[in-house]
């Protein structure tokens, strides 16, 4: 489980780099450098961005594709979670009512 | 001789517009780029408190450095919880952030009037100071520092 889940980060995390590189392109050149840089420290913004200016620019592939390369990595790390929780504490995924268990006491802990 | 245009300080007369011109107003203009904004932020801040998987930086994922603005979120959630410690060990920039994100949030909940006078003032104090573009510049070279003088510790740090 942790394997596969590191597999999808980092198909997913490689996939986001090329799809926000260019959307850079694009943006750079649109917004000027400090923008550039604000998207390159903040890349939720440039993904905000590419969203509001994908017909403009016709980008709506590499937006769709970036928002999937965004849905695997967050999955992977999450299956990378579980796969380390499953380690360190002998966790049996196919015991579901444990993991019912563990989410109540993560959530407990959150409020 | 050169022309103006390419003379050093030709070229530095660009190159101040370009400090001065306003970041923060220029976003906060659009209401729906300020509405995605602040739901975004607000998403972030509820998964990385929750400890569940937020949004991954693509630098991080692929290469295994951070970038400039990894640790951000941890540390924007210890600040509001009133650890400042943590917060600026993870990231020194997190209040300047947070009052930022402040004004992205006022501005996409105050009613038309009163959301123009912000956009003016704050447009008017980029555009004199040139504090955005500064405090952009100051993050870089603070994420270079960390990266090229204490890069295990800062890497370290990130990945928690």
């Amino acid at each position: 489980m942790a394997a596969l889940g590191s597999i999808l980060s980092v198909v997913g995390g490689i996939g986001s780099l090329i799809c926000l590189i260019m959307v850079l392109i694009k943006m750079f050149p649109a917004e000027g450098p400090l923008k550039g840089i604000l998207a390159i420290i903040c890349t939720l913004y440039a993904f905000i961005w590419g969203w509001m200016n994908a017909s403009r620019f016709n980008m709506q592939n590499v937006m769709y594709a970036w928002t999937g390369c965004i849905v695997l990595a967050v999955i992977g790390g999450a299956l990378s979670g579980m796969g380390a929780q499953s380690a360190l504490e002998g966790f049996n995924s196919s015991n579901l009512p444990q993991l019912a268990l563990m989410v109540a006491h993560v959530a407990d802990l959150a409020f | 001789m050169l022309p103006h245009s390419l003379s050093p300080l030709g070229m530095a007369v660009p190159l101040k517009n370009e400090l001065y011109t306003p970041i923060l107003a220029s976003i906060v203009q659009n209401r729906l780029a300020s509405l995605m904004i602040t739901s975004a932020a607000g998403l972030q801040a509820g998964l990385v408190s929750l400890g569940l998987p937020g949004w991954p930086c693509p630098f991080l994922h692929t290469v295994g450095l951070p970038c400039p603005g990894c640790g951000l979120s941890r540390a924007i959630i210890a600040l509001v919880q009133g650890d400042w410690r943590t917060s600026l060990t993870l990231h020194a920039f997190a209040p300047l952030f947070i009052l930022a994100l402040a004004l992205v949030v006022w501005a996409t909940i105050l009613p038309q009037k009163q959301r123009i006078w912000l956009i003016g003032q704050l447009e008017i104090v980029e555009r004199r100071t040139g504090i955005t573009a500064i405090l952009l510049i100051g993050l870089v070279f603070y994420w270079l520092v960390r990266l090229l003088i204490f890069p295990e510790a800062f890497i370290n740090l990130i990945k928690g």
